[in-house]
């Protein structure tokens, strides 16, 4: 179990920002942990404990948020 | 945010899990290096306790943040 | 609005410790609004109790539900049915609204989610203070519109005390004092001569619990099978 344990991570990012980040870290060819799931939000704003809360519910091993 | 952390930790879960970032929409070093420091910390914390248990009744409710790889 | 604050986790999880399966009924009008048990709050309740439970190794049925509200039969009536279906009901509502529902789902039990704290109103953005202490004989008139009963640490009806410093409370320097507010509001209204006019002892008998109101054209039609307890 511990060997395969892979994190899955959730990120909840602003279009206008970390979104777009995330987008330019593509373009620029940026390595980064690939098991981040990335959930777009017009704005992170809209986040709410709830939100955060049942990601981890469902099995996220860390969630953030990135605006 | 730190009303997330309180929960966790009164559900007996690591506050760690989550955490916030502020990223420039150009920052795209950042938000890597954002990705990379959870990856991180989900690492050391080991796996959520929760998954376990989801991944054992997944027939029951399958769940899309849960695929086997 | 009534203002209630939800319950500490541990006290909840210990209320609903040996339940199998849990409705967690919110209530859509004061409580919501306050944030304390409106339908986000019973989700996120719900979603803490699921996981505090799956990390326990409980397997416990968590459903949720909100109505408009729990303190008029029409609203609850929908939910009686589906509620049958659970060991348990949690309620969010006000005092008032878990009676009602307890009333209505007898023999099922109802437990409180929050606390109840008080009439009031939201002074700022998640932030919310005492207005009124429904007396039942309301004195605003005399006192510009700021209730001496309540705010008042003491309920002075002919103040002020003389302990008040600097605008605040003796009784705590976090309080205002009511009855500088009342003096400043007065002199705005240019009735400061309202002060000069000495109040009687409050009728204590207005306030008898439990109250109970008919409205007059219903006082005959009402049958007594009707009467609450």
């Amino acid at each position: 179990m511990v060997e395969e344990y892979e994190p899955k991570l959730v990120a909840f990012c602003c279009h206008y920002c970390a979104y777009s980040a995330a987008d330019l870290a593509g373009s620029m060819r940026l390595e980064y942990a690939p098991n981040v799931r990335v959930s777009k939000l017009m704005c992170t704003g809209k986040v709410d404990t709830l939100h955060l809360l049942k990601a981890i519910e469902d099995g996220a091993d860390a969630v953030f948020v990135a605006g | 945010m730190q009303h997330a952390k309180k929960l966790l930790k009164e559900i007996g879960l690591e506050e760690e899990r989550v955490e916030m970032f502020n990223i420039g929409a150009s920052d795209a070093p950042l938000f890597a290096s954002a990705c990379n420091e959870m990856a991180a910390r989900a690492k050391k914390l080991g796996p959520n306790p929760l998954r376990k248990k989801i991944d054992k009744d997944k027939d029951q409710n399958p769940n899309p943040l849960v695929v086997s790889q | 609005m009534i203002i209630a604050e939800r319950k500490p986790f541990e006290e909840v999880k210990q209320e609903v410790k040996d339940c199998k399966k849990l409705l967690i009924l919110g209530c859509g009008t004061c409580v919501a609004v306050c944030m304390a048990g409106g339908e986000k709050e019973v989700g996120l309740l719900a979603t803490e109790l699921r996981m505090a439970n799956k990390l326990a190794g409980k397997d416990v049925e968590i459903g949720e539900a909100t109505i408009q509200r729990q303190c008029d039969r029409e609203f609850i009536q929908p939910i009686v049915e589906k509620a049958k279906q659970y060991d348990a009901v949690l309620s969010l509502a006000c005092g008032a609204g878990v009676q009602f529902v307890a009333e209505m789902m007898e023999p099922l039990p109802v437990l409180p989610g929050v606390n109840t704290r008080f009439i009031g109103v939201t002074q700022a953005e998640g932030m919310w203070a005492e207005k009124c202490l429904a007396c039942g004989n309301c004195m605003l008139a005399d006192y510009g519109g700021i209730c001496p009963v309540t705010i008042c640490a003491k309920g002075l009806l002919n103040g002020p005390c003389g302990g008040s410093n600097l605008g605040k409370c003796e009784a705590s320097p976090e309080k205002d004092c009511a009855w500088e507010l009342i003096y400043a509001r007065l002199k705005n209204l240019g009735k400061l001569d309202n002060l000069r006019n000495f109040r009687e002892v409050r009728d204590y008998r207005a306030h008898t619990s439990p109250g109970r109101v008919v409205n007059e054209a219903y006082q005959k039609a009402q049958p007594e099978a009707t009467h609450s307890k």
